[in-house]
Parts: C-alpha cells; structure tokens; sequence
C-alpha cells in the first residue's frame, strides 16, 4: 500500500498538451477514478504513471521514489488493458504465472499464490488445466484473467484502463462490484480510467475530472455530483439543461424575468460576479419536478417556479424524460409522471442550482 | 412486374446436376490453366524419341529421368538446397531482430535503410550481378558457394525484412507493455512475447526466401558456373544443348519444392503480413 504523487506532470504530443500540468494525490489504499471524455488525456496520465510514455515535464512519486525516470519494469505498478491484453500463445495458467516466473518465484509457491489469485478474481478452478487458452474464454472471463495476472505479482500500484469498456452491459456491471470488492480486499492503491460517469462514481473513493489535459476538479462522488466546481463539471455528470442568464448582484441572478437568489454565483477563476455579468444556469434533469399548471405549489424562497409547456416525453424506465419549452429555451426533466403536451408549471428547487459566470 | 421478377428469379436458380457440371467444368478449367504448360513438360520428359510433325512421341521412356538421377542433376538440386537452407537461416537470423527494432522503435535512419534493401531491385539484376562477379573474383569467392550465398542474401533480404517489419507491427503493442509492466525485461519481453506470436510470419518470411534463392537463376550463373551449378543454371545449360527432355526433367524437379512449399506457405501467410510492403 503505498501513496502516490504526481506533480505538475506535462506531456507534449507536438504542439498539443496531452497533461498541461497535472497535479494529484492518490492515498494509499483508495480507488481513485479519472474521468473524462476522450482526448482528455486520462489515459496519458496513467501510461505516464506505468511508465510507458516519456513525460516532459513534472514528477511523481511511489512513496518517497522518484519514479519518472524509471522504465516500466522497475515500478511495479500492474496494468489492466481495455482489450485485456492476454497473451495468446500461452495457456491461461502461463498468463497468469508469467509475472511470478519473472520474478524467479519457486515452482510451488507460484501454483499456490495462482490458485489463491484465481479464487480471489471469481475465476473457477479448472481454467487453470493444462492448454486452456486465454482466447477460449468470454470476455468477462479473459478479463478475470487479465486482473489475476496483475494482482498475483502483489503491485505496488495497480493501473485500470477502461477495463470493462468492451464487455456487455450486464457483465459490466457485475465486474464493476468484483473489481470494488477485489481492490478493498487486497487494500491496493489503484487509478481507474473510464469516460463512463456512472462505472466511475459507483467504483471510486476520489474521483478526478479531467478536461483537454487538465484537472476540472477532484472530489468524493457526492462531492463532485452535488458541487461541481465549474460549468464543465456540471454539464459532464448527470443530464443536465444550461440556461443562459444575467448577474443581479453576487448571489443573484436573473432567468428572463424570474429572480433566483440566494445562490452564489461561481467562476473558474475564482472571482465573484459583478451585476450585469452574463451566467450559466445549470438544471439537473434529476432535480426537476414538473406540476400541473394549476397548482399552488411554490414556496418562492425555497423553488424557482416556472410556467412552461412538455413538448415531448420518452419512458426511460422508472421516470419519463421530458422535453420542456420555457421561452424559447429547452429544459430536460426527469419525472415520474407523464405531462405530455401539457401546460405546466416546472420546479426547481434554488439549492440544486448551479450557477457559473460564463 | 411482380410475376416477371418471380420469372426471372427462377430461371436464375439452377438445377442440381446443371450446378454440378458447372462446377466440374470450373475445375477442370482452372487445372488446365494451372497444369496445362507443366503437361507438356511431362510429355517431353518421358519422350525418348519425338520429331515432327508427330503430335506425341513416336517412343516413350524414363530413360532421362533415371539419367536425371544419376548425374549432374542431383548433384545441383543438392547444391541448390544447401546455398538455399544457409541462405535462408543467415537471412532470417539477421532480418528478425532487426524488423523488430525497425517496428517498435522510432528509428531516424529508417527510410535510409529501407530504400537501401529495396535498391538492388531499382537496377536490372545482370549488371549489378557480371559487376559483383568482378568484386568477388577479387575477394577469391567467385566460383565458390559462399559467393553464390552472399549474392542470394543480398537479393533476398528485401522479401524477407519488408515482411519480418509487418509481422511485428501486426502484434499488439499492449501485449509487450503487460510483459513490461510484469517485470521482464525488454530482451525477455522479445523472447516470450514478441517472437512466438511472430512465428507463423518467420515460417511465411523464410520461405518467400528459401524459394527465392532455389529459383535465382541470374545471379548464380554470373558468380558460380561453372564451378557451382544449381537446377536453374543447369536447366539452362541442358536447353541451350537442345536436350528438350534433360531441361523438362529439370523444371519439373525444380516445381515440386516450389508447390509443395506454396501449400505451406498459404497456411502461415496472412494479407496484413504484405502490409507494409513499399511502405517507408
């Protein structure tokens, strides 16, 4: 279990910058999920870590080790691949003992610590007979493989590139709880990358949103769920509408004739909005209630009320995803009943808001 | 319409028997394409006695093929099997490792050395070879099999490192980085990952070069006859004495290699391994 430190890592690809200065912190033992669209140089970042790539500028740390300088091999840090990466030449116990047979391990402590790896990934037994190749299996499988052959080597580190972007969704899912389940059990510090928001917030301890190269903001998933730090942040996680508004003062703000106050007003940099500022508005779909026009349900201080119209609605399993029109402006909602084509009043409750100077 | 397009349609699906004989006469038409000019070196070979205006031999015999065996002949397809095996193992010893460096490493020099195997193919080949002839003559080689070699690997170099750098760049980079990521070490990695899942294209590789090197024909007349003979040359020099049936015997001896190991070749050759052939 060891801490990892990275800082002010750059890597050049020409003229553009893949990680135009990133900082970040892992704690020993945690599960920290970097997440961001592709190009955003997530996986820079951990091939940089790997040691697979020559960075240009910045460190990091294994513990108290200067790493950067070193080649792959004398990090010890293990790496699971999105196609998995197995050998095909060699039989699944090969894959999985190479590591251990690098390491000059005895013959019987190797087939000892597979069999205790391969029950720790949820892999049977017998895949472990003589000529059973990696390419034989399922993909969920070959994956299982994949993880036994990192852990079984005990990495200092343990690196996860999308590891589960090619399986099927329910496979997926299942794999997403094991991987979890696996990293706390072994107490292993570990970086996960994937662009899926939903396998990143479910998976991780910290997660590190990533944006062109740079750090949008690190956070618990609550955390980064509930205060995004900046437009970006608000607008990747969760479906959410962008409204475009104007500064009444630095908790003030103004949605084509409704106030919103009460809600601070936020920029990139840091510094507070004067009034007359142009802003971003940001709705979360999963905040939005939608009522019937004719209620009386607005507490003002609490909810922004606004009278607009369900253009469209799909079902999306337990709620209807409904397209909204309030004045021009489209606004997506989440809710459980069906307004379709109705006249309505939308909800927002003011603490949900976010707001950005845009 | 629709009645004239079921028409249509029904007269387009054949008859069983229709279709079978279809196919035969497919078959029987790409033989003769394929086997058509060998048959008429069957027949010269075992002719004894053949003048015109006969269509087929007036005797026939297998008195030239047990000739075949006795003499010269055998003594050449040895020859030629043995400059081409050393041939084949010096070339792919030194091709392999170098298409690996060529494939994974950025190498500036690259295009130089590419273009420099690829330039003895630039010129016609009897002058580049009556010009080594020379050289070798001076080096004491000529006449000699280790010149007959050193000209075959020259030549066969380009077939072999063009395929060698595409076999290695058609394997996954990831599979090195998890070997790295374990612990081996770059030569390690070379030996137990790159090289077994390379195999399938050495065995292509080596035999594009082993049947180039049975086949050449010029340059082992300019730098080894008399001295040493291989099938080519002495299939020539029996046409160039009219002996219609020592020069069929000969070709015929010499296609067996070529076919058998085309077999071979066509089940370890995969497209992508050409893929990078002329590319820079």
């Amino acid at each position: 279990m060891i801490s990892v430190r990275i800082e002010n890592l750059v890597k050049r690809y020409g003229n553009t910058e893949a990680l135009g200065g990133v900082t970040l912190d892992l704690k020993p033992g945690t599960m920290t999920a970097v997440l961001g669209p592709s190009g955003c140089g997530k996986t820079t970042m951990l091939r940089a870590l790997g040691g697979f790539l020559k960075i240009d500028g910045g460190s990091i740390f294994f513990g108290d080790q200067e790493v950067s300088k070193l080649p792959p091999q004398d990090r010890g840090a293990a790496l699971v691949f999105q196609n998995y990466a197995l050998w095909p030449h060699m039989s699944v116990y090969e894959n999985i003992a190479y590591g251990l047979k690098i390491k000059k391990v005895p013959r019987e402590e190797i087939k000892e610590r597979v069999r205790k790896t391969v029950d720790l990934v949820g892999l049977d037994e017998d895949m472990l007979v003589k000529g059973r190749k990696p390419t034989q299996l399922s993909g969920g499988q070959q994956q299982r493989v994949a993880l036994a052959r990192a852990l079984v080597v005990e990495p200092s580190l343990f690196l996860l590139d999308e590891p589960l972007s090619n399986l099927d969704a329910k496979v997926r899912s299942k794999l997403r709880v094991y991987i979890r389940e696996i990293q706390q059990k072994v107490g292993i510090t570990a970086l996960y990358v994937t662009h899926d928001q939903e396998e990143a917030m479910s998976i991780a301890d910290t997660i590190v949103i990533m944006n062109k190269g740079k750090i949008m903001q690190i956070g618990t998933p609550e955390e980064i769920y509930s205060k995004p730090a900046n437009l970006f942040v608000a607008e990747f996680i969760g479906d959410s509408t962008v409204l475009k508004g104007k500064a009444l003062s630095e908790t003030e703000s103004e949605l084509e004739g409704n106030i919103i106050s009460g809600v601070p007003i936020r920029s990139d940099d840091g510094s507070p909005a004067k009034a007359g500022d142009k802003v971003d508005i940001i709705l979360r779909a999963a905040d939005l209630k939608i009522m019937p026009r004719d209620t009386d349900c607005c507490e003002s201080d609490k909810d922004l009320c606004l009278n607009a119209a369900v253009e469209s609605s799909m079902f999306i399993g337990f709620k209807y995803k409904q397209i909204i029109k309030f004045n021009e402006q489209t606004i997506i909602a989440d809710w459980e009943v069906d307004h379709h084509k109705e006249e309505i009043k939308l909800v927002v409750p003011k603490d949900k808001i976010r707001i950005f100077k845009s | 319409m629709a009645e004239y397009a079921i028409g249509r349609k029904q007269k387009l699906m054949m008859s069983r028997p229709f279709k079978v004989t279809l196919k035969l006469m497919a078959y029987v038409l790409t033989c003769f394409v394929i086997f058509g000019p060998l048959s008429g070196l069957v027949i010269w070979s075992f002719a004894e006695k053949w003048h015109w205006p006969a269509i087929f031999p007036q005797s026939w015999g297998i008195s030239y093929w047990l000739k075949a065996f006795k003499g010269d002949m055998m003594n050449s397809f040895v020859n030629g099997i043995e400059i081409a095996v050393i041939t084949t193992i010096i070339v792919v010893a030194i091709s392999v490792p170098l298409a690996y460096v060529m494939a994974r490493y950025r190498i500036p020099i690259k295009p130089v050395i590419m273009v420099l195997f690829l330039l003895p193919q630039a010129f016609p080949s009897l002058p580049i070879f009556a010009n080594l002839s020379v050289v070798f003559y001076r080096w004491n080689i000529a006449g000699q099999k280790t010149g007959v070699i050193l000209v075959h690997i020259g030549a066969a170099f380009i077939y072999s490192i063009w395929t060698m750098v595409s076999v290695f760049q058609s394997i996954p980079k990831v599979l090195e980085d998890a070997a790295y990521s374990m612990g081996a070490s770059n030569i390690r990695t070379f030996f137990d990952v790159a090289l077994p899942l390379a195999v399938p294209g050495i065995i292509a590789s080596s035999l594009l070069v082993f049947l180039y090197s049975l086949d050449e024909f010029t340059g082992t007349l300019m730098i080894g006859s008399p001295f040493v003979k291989t099938l080519p040359v002495q299939m020539y020099t029996s046409s160039m004495g009219y002996e219609m049936q020592i020069a069929s015997v000969t070709s015929l001896i010499i296609t067996i290699p070529g076919i058998l190991l085309l077999l071979c070749f066509e089940r370890f050759m995969k497209a992508e391994y050409l893929s990078s052939f002329g590319r820079i």
